[in-house]
């Protein structure tokens, strides 16, 4: 570890009145984590200003606040905060020191800085300082859990851009070329004032000169070519995902054209449906009449046999009348006495009454109209009966149709409000945009051809005006060894050209895999993403499993804050010189899962990590959790009575 | 047996216009005579007496018009229903054409009960259950 906090002191700072210590725990393998419990108010922030103050300083206004109250009404005119650390196996500390000196009212603060190291006090402090810790670097390693989310910003300003290459290194690089620039450019002066501004040597200086310039122009130029195609690239990624909404809006509109179709199709079978609800309805009375018409159906059937008794007495009659009128004697061969024949005509006369009442009732005339009833009624019965059933049918079928209906009113319903605001034209817009971007950035490959070209005929050229040059300055054995000079100067800066071109990129790809190897660890959606891409301006995206970003504004506020999280751990752990981490409020927006899958990432971090967390941050079941990750454990506390905070171990 | 004349009107009474003309305008019945034939259906259903004394209201329909099934099952139906119910038998077409529209009044009556909440689609389910028996009423 390059870093290793070991002792902290603060006096009169902030709410911490007086002098406190805290000797911070050896960390040893695996045993990273360092908490400083402390409700909110009680001074976890102003541990952190304290770090910051202690590495940079900090305005006088800021100063003033940070007077401890009670110190500065008992007249203590001091605030320190000194710190010892190990850096790089040496033993170092830093004191910052403000006197409070008073003119008039006011109290005038006056800074002072030590740095000693390996028990030795070292000059330009700030300065050395700064070169371990860049301010800029600052906001990466000492941060506000609940603000970390703003790492996750679609662009970075400059600042933050040198500050995140300042942490991997680039920057030395970067100075390296500079000097080799300017040494070369000295050399050089040194060769043309060898060689003399006269003759040969004099055109070949203008020359060169001219096609320095022209080289010049050219970089700049390819320089606005690649600035343009990088906006048009930009644009055109934008517009690509607009297209993909776009299909999906076009594949939407067509489903809701489909729709429209099956609900046109269904609401003509809802029509069919009713007409045979209204048929039915029309008929409904008969349908309410069936069990009275069978009634009569049997009555009817009953009646329409009664002729066979009708015929029994109509033949009874003929018996009657014939023994009556032809036959002097009885059935049995007895010759019939007045008595019997009287019995006989009272007969016939019974026979006689009730063939006249079946007569009345049921006679010819009847029987055939009763037929008729019998016929009609079973005709109707036949009819209806069979079709009663249908009914139950024709409400099945429209139920089904509502409700297959409803649902599709439903799905065209959700189709509208999605295709609200989407026009055609727009569509249409955005391809002849597309067409028109695609257009400038062939022609600006083209020219940027163009232009590799002419530079690399421009550095021919100039190589070759150079080495005529050089050849004229090998006159003595002094431009022999300038020549020499100049050859190792030039291919030294060509040397490091490539290394810094090959250092950017390792280095970003480097962060790149951290970032991603972190944010699928602790995302929630590790099966959607397939990790983090960290652009040439080291702006981050989430890259999902098929390639495509996602718009950092549509991520949540806990997604925001571990996708920052992954990418400050990968600076960190990419860092030439890793600092401690210290985090106040860590989790912010994080819901239990991302806090539990980040207290598990934490300890693979290969520097302090100081949690100044809330009993929120980090409740009990979980502050168990990382029982074997932990190195020390600290409490603030609060003698409200005195208005003073103070740092507890506990042990 | 008697049978419809061609040219007697149907009549309700009047205070059951308004429910006639709500359930022509909601599209559950297509004309106000065939509500009330279902509702002379309903209350020889349900052992209904004829409703009396009410002022009619003609509703300008003739017997004519009547779909001849339909016709022929009062015409055979209504001798009976009376003799069973003790009610006077009509005698001619008019008699046939007055016992029929005052048992749709009664039966109207009573299904304005059942209806009086009941939504378009409840009130055709309740028909079309109804004559399937699985409602009695």
């Amino acid at each position: 570890m390059s870093f290793v906090f070991k002792e902290l002191t603060l006096k009169n700072w902030r709410c911490y009145e007086g002098t406190i210590t805290i000797n911070f725990p050896d960390i040893s393998q695996g045993r990273n984590l360092i908490v400083v419990n402390g409700i909110n108010g009680f001074g976890k922030t102003s541990l952190l200003k304290s770090l910051k103050f202690l590495f940079h300083g900090t305005s006088k206004d800021e100063i003033l606040e940070a007077w401890n109250d009670v110190a500065k009404s008992h007249g203590d005119k001091s605030v320190t905060v000194s710190m010892t650390f190990t850096h790089n196996k040496s033993l170092c500390k830093i004191i910052r020191e403000v006197e409070f000196k008073e003119r008039g009212n006011t109290a005038l603060p006056s800074e002072s800085l030590t740095l000693i190291v390996d028990g030795v006090e070292r000059d330009q402090a700030e300065d050395k300082i700064s070169q371990w810790l860049p301010k800029d670097v600052q906001q990466f390693v000492f941060f506000d859990g609940a603000e970390i989310s703003r790492y996750a910003k679609k662009q970075h300003d400059q600042g933050v851009k040198d500050a995140i290459e300042r942490v991997l290194g680039i920057p030395a690089i970067r100075n390296l070329r500079t000097d080799l620039s300017r040494l070369l450019d000295n050399l050089e002066e040194d060769q043309e004032t060898l060689v003399g501004l006269e003759g040969k040597s004099a055109t070949l200086i203008a020359h060169i000169n001219e096609l320095e310039a022209l080289e010049e122009n050219y970089r700049e130029e390819k320089e606005t070519h690649l600035e343009q195609k990088s906006g048009i690239e930009e644009t055109l990624s934008d517009l690509e995902k607009e297209a993909t909404k776009i299909e999906v809006i076009e594949a939407e509109r067509k489903a809701l054209l489909d729709k429209k179709a099956r609900q046109s199709d269904l609401q003509s079978d809802l029509d069919e449906t009713e007409k045979h609800i209204s048929e039915h309805i029309r008929h409904a009375p008969l349908y309410l009449l069936l069990p009275k018409l069978r009634e009569l159906e049997s009555e009817l059937n009953a009646k329409v046999k009664i002729p066979a008794s009708h015929e029994k007495w109509e033949r009874l009659e003929i018996v009657y009348s014939d023994l009556i009128e032809n036959g002097e004697k009885c059935l049995c061969g007895r010759e019939l006495d007045d008595k019997s024949e009287r019995h006989l005509q009272e007969e016939l006369s019974k026979v006689r009454s009730t063939l006249e009442k079946l007569k009345s009732t049921s006679g010819k005339g009847g029987k055939k109209e009763m037929t008729n009833k019998l016929l009609s009624v079973s005709q109707i019965i036949n009819l209806y009966g069979e079709n009663q059933n249908s009914a139950s049918e024709i409400l099945r079928k429209r139920s089904s149709l509502n409700i297959r209906l409803e649902e599709i009113e439903n799905d065209i319903s959700d189709l509208n409000t999605k295709l609200e605001g989407h026009e055609l034209v727009e569509v249409q817009e955005l391809f002849r945009q597309k067409a028109d971007l695609r257009n400038r950035l062939e022609e600006l490959q083209e020219s940027l051809g163009v232009l590799k070209e002419n530079m690399q005929k421009t550095v021919d050229n100039l190589r070759d005006k150079r080495r005529e040059l050089d050849q004229l300055t090998i006159d003595n054995a002094q431009g022999h060894r300038l020549v020499q000079e100049l050859n190792l100067v030039r291919s030294s800066q060509a040397a490091v050209d490539g290394l810094l071109n090959q250092a950017i990129e390792e280095r970003r790809n480097q962060i790149e895999k951290l970032s991603s190897e972190v944010y699928i660890s602790i995302t929630n959606k590790p099966e959607e993403y397939s990790g983090v891409r960290v652009k040439e301006d080291y702006t981050l995206e989430v890259i999902r499993r098929d390639g495509t970003s996602v718009d950092n504004t549509k991520l949540s506020s806990g997604e925001k804050e571990v996708l920052a999280y992954s990418f400050i751990t990968a600076l960190n752990r990419s860092s030439i010189t890793p600092v401690p981490f210290v985090m106040d409020t860590p989790f912010g927006h994080l819901d239990s899962t991302h806090r539990e899958k980040l207290l598990k990432n934490l300890p693979s971090l290969n520097v302090q990590v100081f949690l100044l967390a809330t009993d929120r941050d980090l409740p009990a079941n979980e502050r168990d959790k990382i029982d074997d990750f932990l190195a020390g454990e600290f409490e603030i506390k609060r003698d409200q009575a005195a208005a003073r905070s103070y740092i507890e171990e506990i042990v | 047996m008697i049978k419809f004349a061609e040219q007697d009107r149907f009549f309700i009474s009047e205070d059951l216009m308004g429910l006639a003309d709500k359930l022509v305008e909601e599209k559950t019945f297509e004309t106000r005579v065939d509500f009330l034939l279902y509702a002379a259906a309903y209350a020889i259903r349900n052992d209904l007496s004829p409703a009396i004394d009410f002022k009619r209201h003609d509703l300008g329909m003739r017997a004519s018009s009547l779909p001849s099934n339909l016709k022929i099952s009062f015409e055979i139906i209504i001798p009976k229903y009376c003799e069973d119910k003790s009610i006077s038998i009509p005698s001619d077409p008019k008699g046939l054409m007055n016992t029929v529209c005052c048992l749709g009044v009664e039966g109207a009556r009573k299904l304005s009960d059942i209806w009086k909440s009941m939504s378009r689609s409840q009130k055709l389910n309740h028909i079309l259950n109804v004559e399937k028996g699985n409602i009695e009423k």
